[in-house]
């Protein structure tokens, strides 16, 4: 207990320390490198907690707080970037990224893009687990020797499927080009769609051998369909591969050729595989800039791929999945049903997509803008009018209760429990999405069941020892005070001035953080986050996760406090922020992994 | 050759979603049902988790004459074909610091230390592999060789997304290498039968077709691997191991020793993954309803021969399930925190985690194998990652086996060790399934375990 006590006060110091200007080297606490912290978690215990305080709190409030309202940036310390071309005086040092295979999502998203099949083959799959909150964390996409099975089974179907119209697959009729030429063309064509680069001539010759094996024994469209099959089997197509440049020098750095660049562009912007445009780039040598790359990166974003991208982000980092199929207390809330879970998980996609693609990107308004998207079966939730058509309309919300994604019903209502609002996990919530700072599990011996409801008593009343007793205040003052700033929310989402027969009490205080303090409200709560540029780093580290597939490492610290700074430059523009994300110099660059030794020390991680 | 029963005319499974004994004794395989042919030994895991309340689980009496708490009351009836274990540690969890649920879980199959260093929210490691293999992938790279899957990985609900995997994998090939059990029975059933309603030289003609896919498959894994750093190669080669492992299936050929028995009814359009009080779960008796049908297939794909190392995982360690079936309304986990009010509750639900256990050895027992039946053929492990669940104990863990491992393993028997690593129970598994071991897991807790065997 003791010991996680002491994490939650290190968090607590470490939290509060970040307001103070200048304290990058010291709030990091790493070298610059990659590699030596990868230490495992043997030994004499106890220097994990803390590392981690460090670790994730690390890159944030690296400069002074300023304000960070509309495009007034003016005040804010730059460490040394050239504007949006990104060359940056600092080290940073892209770490070692493991090659990953596609999610579920992006095989689906791939074979419709590639073959027009929406028959979403993967949705049919052993489901994908996050790693770190996101699916295309490279660590959490490990394969089972089922998930093989599945692969094969995929690859069966969509390779019957395609060669139903075998001239449309193939480009060619092989009754009138001949079969050989047809089909050598198609293996190069189709080979470079899939594989995202074109094929080496060992490549081609070998699948130009399946054909001609499979050719001696089977039809036509079969053999096409054993190509095939072989295409959507092989690593090529399964893994994101940026094999290193034959002879580079272990450990050191060298920047991704086009085709892979690309690729890493693509499946971060849009879940799968490069169009044609982008692979036009990557041929023709379009990609080399970074203005060419930013310019393709905001072309990307107007797809409706981008659209769903952008969803899928949201749906990941604030457990959206969640909100889905939420079950509540049926006596407290006989008119919420489970059709309405799927609704309020769209509204928080479309709230997130229309302030990020359709009304400029601000992650200002991201956290405060007083509207969002209502569906009729929402209204009532919201007390609004219901629209008078069906499917979602935008519509302006009292700005005195509704502002923002924090007050969207969905996330306050997964933040709840069945019957009850939950304090803890909305403020825990705030501190691990929004400040990215981490907080330790209770200790085993604490009594972690909700507090039954009693009548007449408040929920601030029922959490009251959370603060009173000293075990549980040394981690709780850094979430209850900020959870209970949303109590105007029931469980369901909906306003609410009463709690249990009582005026409810919404005021809080931000423990730590560049924007400690105390408030009144969830609104207040939210235009203070707002004004946090840790807030704002948090966001840009957690894009950067994102688009990576991976975790943060150690060495990606320089290039994290770059890249906050560049997302300030933008006035905060998550848009902006998403095409900054694209010209760090990780994402455009790769390590060059040993052949013979492991990165993590040990073997076989 | 002749053309095996078409999917559709065979009979129904009993209507509703459980699949049940007569669903079991309709199918049984022609070849288990009459054939004397030497029976294979097979291993399985039964999985659930929280820990129990000691006074109520630990039987009272001597190693033969003992009398069963209330938490095993129901394996009364099998109180011979079983054998407790109490009193082993996970002591290997003890060597590292981390959250003390993936701690648990990490260990309690593979008894290593478990990788990683990135600590993320709620002190879970955030980058953590296991640190070898677990029991049943050992002893499935032993004695699965000969079966269409070297093992098969059922679950229930063990795929909760919003936890981090070191809480949700058990079964491990290695480092980086979680096995994912499958929790729908459709999709296990069609992985174990899926080439059902095809006719003998169909499926040979399939079986060449996917013998030269994956034959090119493998070329092409092989010339990228050359390419790659040190840890991606590591990663690709178990990818391509499991094709390697497809092609075997192939060499085994298209016949199995069992008639297709007719699909498990659709229990999918029966689950309901409902999210409670923030965590996702299983609602309206779904979950035991999954439960029984992948009991149901386990027994199956062993009394088939098409795997004989099989593990059930109810849950994911700190199991967020509620059972509703039994009218308790807290998640599991929190639950076990505090035992001044949920101790009846936490009983509650661990006595009814043994009827499930005892409805499997039912189903085993009514397989006949020779002289006997599947049970005896088997040994049967049911773990569990923690022994008091309200101070995340690993120590004197509550183990429990069945199965007489073919008439190696004296049952009816309860064993009280005073800490004893639980890596020389496993070390004594091996041995069992003629695997020559001095030790399992982490090299600082070799040997066996006295008086076991």
């Amino acid at each position: 207990m003791a010991r996680l006590i002491g994490v939650c006060g290190l968090v607590a110091a470490v939290a509060g320390s970040l307001g103070c200007t200048g304290a990058t080297d010291a709030v990091s606490g790493y070298p610059v490198g990659s590699g030596a912290e990868n230490t495992s978690v043997n030994g004499s215990g106890g220097a994990a907690g803390p590392t981690d305080g460090s670790a994730t709190s690390g890159v944030t409030g690296v400069t002074g707080v300023t304000g960070v309202g509309g495009a007034n940036t003016g005040g804010v310390q730059s460490t040394g970037t050239t504007g949006a071309a990104g060359t940056v005086n600092l080290p940073e040092e892209p770490t070692a990224a493991a090659v990953r295979r596609l999610t579920h999502v992006e095989y689906n998203n791939t074979v419709a893009d590639l073959l027009e099949d929406t028959s979403a083959p993967a949705d049919q799959f052993t489901a994908d687990i996050a790693q770190n909150g996101f699916t295309n964390n490279a660590a959490a996409l490990t394969v089972s020797p089922s998930l093989v099975e599945q692969y094969m089974s995929a690859a069966e179907d969509l390779s019957r499927a395609a060669t139903v119209d075998l001239v449309g697959l193939l480009g060619c009729d092989p009754a009138s080009s001949g079969e050989q030429a047809c089909i050598e063309a198609f293996i190069q064509d189709f080979g470079q769609r899939a594989w995202r680069r074109p094929l080496s001539e060992a490549e081609r010759t070998r699948l130009l051998g399946v054909f001609t094996t499979a050719r001696a024994e089977f039809e036509l469209d079969v053999s096409v369909q054993l190509v095939l099959q072989v295409v959507l089997q092989s690593p090529q197509f399964i893994y994101l591969l940026e094999p290193a440049t034959p002879g580079a020098l272990p450990g050191s750095v060298e920047p991704l050729d086009g085709w892979q660049l690309a690729t890493r562009l693509s499946y971060f912007l849009l879940g799968s595989t490069p169009d044609d445009s982008l692979m036009t780039a990557a041929e023709t040598g379009a990609l080399s800039t970074p203005e060419q790359v930013a310019t393709e990166a905001r072309r990307l974003l107007t797809l409706a791929r981008a659209r769903e991208r952008i969803g899928l982000f949201f749906t990941e980092w604030l457990y959206l999945r969640n909100v889905d199929r939420m079950v509540k207390d049926p006596t407290l809330f006989p008119d919420y049903d489970l059709t309405l879970g799927p609704l309020l998980r769209q509204q928080l996609e479309l709230f997130a997509q229309a302030v990020i693609l359709d009304q400029g990107g601000s992650a200002v308004d991201l956290l405060t803008a007083p509207y969002t998207f209502i569906s009729p079966e929402l209204a009532p939730i919201y007390g609004v009018t219901a629209p008078s058509t069906e499917g979602f309309m935008r519509v302006d919300l009292d700005p005195s209760r509704r502002a923002g994604l924090l007050t969207h019903a969905g996330l306050l209502a997964s933040l709840a429990k069945a019957d009850q609002t939950d304090p803890v996990h909305r403020g825990k919530f705030v501190r691990e999405r929004l400040l990215c700072e981490t907080v330790p599990p209770p200790p085993p011996d604490a009594n972690i069941t909700p507090p039954a409801i009693t009548p007449g008593s408040t929920t601030r009343e029922r959490f009251a020892q959370h603060q009173s007793e000293p075990v549980c205040a040394g981690c709780h003052t850094l979430m209850d005070p900020i959870g209970l700033g949303f109590e105007h929310y029931d469980a369901v989402g909906q306003w609410r001035d009463l709690d249990g027969g009582l005026p409810v009490d919404a005021t809080g205080t931000i423990e730590g953080s560049d924007v400690a303090g105390p408030f009144d409200g969830a609104i207040e709560l939210s235009g203070k986050l707002a004004q946090s540029r840790q807030v704002m780093n948090c966001l840009a580290e957690t894009w950067f996760r994102f688009a990576l597939g991976r975790s943060v490492a150690p060495g990606d610290d320089p290039g994290l406090r770059a890249l906050g700074d560049r997302f300030a430059n933008t006035g905060f523009n998550m848009r902006e922020l998403l095409v900054e994300v694209t010209l760090s110099r990780a994402f455009r660059h790769r390590l060059v992994p040993d052949p013979n030794t492991s990165a993590f020390g040990q073997e076989g991680q | 050759m002749s053309r095996r029963l078409h999917r559709r005319t065979l009979l129904r499974g009993a209507a509703g979603v459980a699949i049940g004994l007569p669903f079991l004794e309709a199918m049984l395989p022609r070849r288990a049902q009459g054939a004397p042919a030497p029976a294979p030994q097979r291993f399985g895991v039964f999985f659930s988790s929280c820990g129990v309340i000691e006074q109520d689980w630990l039987p009272s009496g001597t190693q033969t004459d003992f009398t069963l708490g209330p938490s095993l009351a129901p394996l009364e009836p099998h109180r011979n074909d079983i054998v407790i274990l109490h009193g082993l540690d996970a002591e290997t969890s003890y060597m590292q610091t981390a959250n003390e649920h993936d701690l648990a879980m990490a260990h309690m199959l593979t008894a290593m230390r478990m990788q990683g260093s990135q600590v993320g929210r709620a002190g879970h490691i955030i980058d953590g592999t296991a640190g070898g293999p677990s029991i049943d992938q050992a002893l499935a790279a032993s004695i699965g060789n000969d079966t269409k899957l070297r093992s098969l990985e059922l679950g229930v609900a063990s795929t909760i997304t919003d936890l981090e995997p070191m809480v949700i994998r058990m079964s491990y090939g290695g480092p980086g290498d979680p096995r994912t059990p499958m929790d729908d029975p459709q999709q296990v059933f069609t992985r174990l039968f899926g080439d059902g309603e095809a006719s003998e030289d169909e499926i040979q003609r399939l079986h060449r077709q996917r013998r030269s896919v994956l034959d090119a498959v493998l070329a092409e894994f092989d010339a990228v691997n050359a390419t790659l750093g040190y840890d991606d190669r590591q990663k690709l080669e178990r990818h391509a191991t499991a094709i390697r492992d497809l092609e075997r299936q192939l060499d085994l050929g298209g016949t199995s020793s069992c008639q297709v028995p007719s699909a498990p009814p659709d229990v999918s359009t029966e689950l309901f993954d409902c999210v409670r009080d923030g965590r996702p779960n299983k609602c309206l008796a779904s979950f035991p309803e999954i439960g029984k049908a992948q009991m149901d297939l386990m027994v199956l794909a062993l009394a088939c021969d098409l795997s004989r190392v099989v593990s059930l995982q109810w849950s994911t360690a700190e199991s967020t399930i509620v059972h509703d079936q039994l009218g308790i309304s807290g998640e599991h986990h929190l639950m076990s925190h505090d035992l001044n009010s949920f101790s009846a509750d936490l009983t509650q639900i661990n006595t009814w985690y043994a009827e499930q256990f005892a409805y499997l050895l039912s189903a085993l027992k009514n397989v006949p194998e020779g002289d006997g039946t599947l049970l005896d053929n088997m040994l049967l492990f049911w773990p569990n990652e923690l022994s008091q669940g309200e101070i995340h104990s690993r120590r004197g863990l509550p183990y429990l086996l069945a199965g007489g491992a073919g008439g190696q393993l004296q049952t009816g028997r309860f064993l009280q060790y005073q800490g004893n690593p639980h890596n020389q129970l496993y070390a004594s598994f091996l041995n069992l399934f003629g695997v020559p071991a001095q030790g399992f897991g982490e090299p600082d807790f070799p040997g066996t375990l006295a008086g076991f065997v």
